[in-house]
């Protein structure tokens, strides 16, 4: 898999690439047409153009000499009118291959203005890092509403330990960290409680509480439902202890 | 071992989930004294042996394969027997055939190495496509016709399959229908520079090549523990998502041909039988998604313009694990 940045730079590298591989064709052809004479020696100078403050040469009363049947060193007019071709095409196709490179930036100029920001990486918390303190809030915050849930809600005790869990989703997206949805409810929620700082056993527990409540066919009666509480009391402990030592206050 | 032509066992009855799940850890930790630190690849063997599967394992020369299914063999207490393919093996040579007995001036029927509990099939890609077809319909039917008599195959019957995935010359490669009949394609890899020490270590102290491993169960045991994954309960959410994964498959940009509907099902079974191990009698996604790699990747057909680049079809599960949605958190009853 190609990554962004590789992606965004491959139409200019291969702009520049096509510019180059056009300018070496089109020398190629103007020296096909010119020759080898005119492409890799000279004869210098055209004489008859050198201007020279020639020391005036006694009258001479011989007769002038003819023209020379062959001037090697001039370029005649078909060769210049080819050069002229040639270059005129190779500032004609520069010139066009300069608009369309900026045109190109310009396009990925703006479609880098109009692209949403990269989603950020799940945050994750090393064993040795502080609770992250917006997450603290969001579950302690909630705390009590989730514990009424568990208690109270719910037509069965099955259905108050789902909602129970579901609630930290919704912590978890007031604290702006939102499920994705290939994640799992379990794996996404235990990131969760580990940015929180909650007990690892008790996370488990209530888990597992969890599970058997969503997709087992088991009987799920009062004593999950005290179980669930118990698990949920030891939860809540961390992200408070957490607050507690950062002030008694978190900003949000 | 029943033999060839008897009828087949009577159903098992199911162990409590917890009995099954500490006989399969126990299990596990017997296998993992001869195949060091491959506790994941070997849950996963285990998990297809409990669901009735057979496991292709595609891994380099000497990482454990034969050692792994050897172990297996002994610890689960079932007949093991090991058919080397080559390019001359005939499909009577595992089948078994019919030979003359002069004393009684009839013919018996000699069963070939695929009567056992367990098969190794070592390199099943040196062989022709006609000797592979022939394991291969043994292990769909469990049952194998000769001259014209159908003979059933002992309960339990697996076979695990090795193939070297970097030689090509001299090899038949399998073509996807058959690879699609293995349950599971699992590989070991290069065991950690600790484990490897320990593989060492370990040979040093023993003064001898082979580990004799003690039996846990036997065939009889297998089947309970078997019949403990048939009552293994997989929610219709649960259902629903590995119906999900396996159809997803199928529209990937890299991918000619998806998993079959055997795929779907292929995941269901194996997450079950995973479930079994992890002391659970219900499926959650995470078993799923544990097995959903070695169910799917060999099943799925990378277009031929792709070849030389990395995709493959475990990189294709692992992005379809990223874009299908799991079931949801709240499911009211």
């Amino acid at each position: 898999m190609s990554s962004g940045p590789q992606r965004e730079g491959a139409p200019l590298v291969a702009l520049l690439g096509a510019t180059g591989v056009v300018l070496v064709l089109l020398l190629g052809v103007w020296a096909a047409t010119a020759g080898p004479d005119d492409a890799f020696r000279s004869d210098g100078p055209d004489p008859d153009r050198i201007t020279t403050s020639a020391p005036t040469a006694p009258p001479s009363t011989s007769a002038p000499a003819p023209p020379a049947a062959d001037d090697d060193g001039a370029l005649d007019d078909s060769d210049a009118g080819w050069l002229a071709v040639v270059l005129g095409g190779v500032i004609f196709l520069a010139a066009a291959l300069v608009v369309l490179a900026a045109v190109a930036l310009a396009q990925s100029g703006l479609r880098r203005l109009r692209a949403p920001a990269p989603a950020p990486a799940p945050r994750d918390r090393r064993p040795d890092d502080d609770p992250d303190l917006t997450v603290v809030d969001a579950v302690t915050r909630d705390a009590d509403v989730q514990r009424e849930i568990l208690a109270t809600g719910g037509t069965t005790p099955r259905n108050a330990i789902v909602e129970c869990w579901h609630r930290f989703e919704v912590q978890a997206d007031r604290a702006g960290i939102p499920r994705e949805p290939w994640e799992t409810s379990s794996e996404f929620t235990l990131r969760l409680l580990d940015l929180a700082g909650a007990d690892g056993h008790a996370v488990a527990r209530l888990a597992e509480l969890y599970r058997e409540a969503r997709f087992s066919e088991h009987e799920v009666g009062e004593e999950h439902r005290v179980a669930a509480l118990e698990a949920l009391r030891r939860i809540h402990q961390g992200p408070r202890a957490a607050v507690r030592a950062a002030g008694g206050g978190v900003q949000p | 071992m029943p033999g060839p032509g008897t009828h087949p066992e009577p159903d098992a009855r199911p162990l409590p989930v917890r009995e099954a799940a500490d006989l399969a850890t126990r299990v596990l930790d017997e296998v993992e004294r001869a195949v060091v630190g491959k506790r994941h690849p070997l849950t996963l063997v285990l998990a297809a042996i409990l669901a009735k599967g057979h496991v292709l394992i595609e891994d380099l020369p000497g990482l454990g394969k034969t050692l792994s299914a050897r172990s297996f063999a002994q610890v689960l207490g079932l007949d093991f027997a090991r058919a080397q393919f080559t390019p001359d093996l005939l499909p009577a040579d595992l089948t078994g055939s019919f030979l003359y007995d002069q004393r009684r001036s009839e013919f018996e029927f000699r069963p070939g190495p695929v009567f056992a509990g367990l098969l190794l099939a070592d390199e099943i890609n040196r062989t022709p496509p006609k000797t592979q077809s022939a394991l291969l319909e043994a292990m769909q039917e469990r049952q194998v016709t000769v001259e014209g008599r159908t003979f059933p195959l002992p309960d339990p019957f697996c076979v695990l399959a090795t193939a070297n995935p970097v030689e090509y010359e001299g090899t038949y490669p399998l073509p996807e229908a058959q690879l699609d009949r293995f349950l599971l394609r699992v590989g070991f890899g290069y065991p950690g520079a600790d484990d490897e020490y320990d593989v060492v270590s370990r040979r040093v102290a023993r003064r001898r090549e082979e580990t004799e491993l003690e039996p846990l169960t036997d065939a009889a045991g297998l089947r309970a523990l078997q019949a403990t994954v048939e009552t293994v309960r997989i929610d219709e959410s649960v259902g629903r998502y590995c119906v999900a994964l396996a159809a997803e498959t199928r529209t990937h940009a890299h991918v000619q041909v998806g998993a079959s509907p055997r795929g779907s099902l292929g995941l269901a079974l194996a997450a079950r039988a995973f479930a079994v191990v992890r002391g659970r009698d219900y499926v959650v996604p995470e078993d799923v998604k544990a097995v959903a790699r070695p169910v799917l990747g060999h099943r799925i057909s990378i277009k031929p313009e792709l070849w030389m680049s990395e995709a493959s079809g475990s990189s294709v599960v692992d992005e379809v694990l990223k874009r299908v949605p799991t079931p949801a958190t709240l499911e009211r009853r």
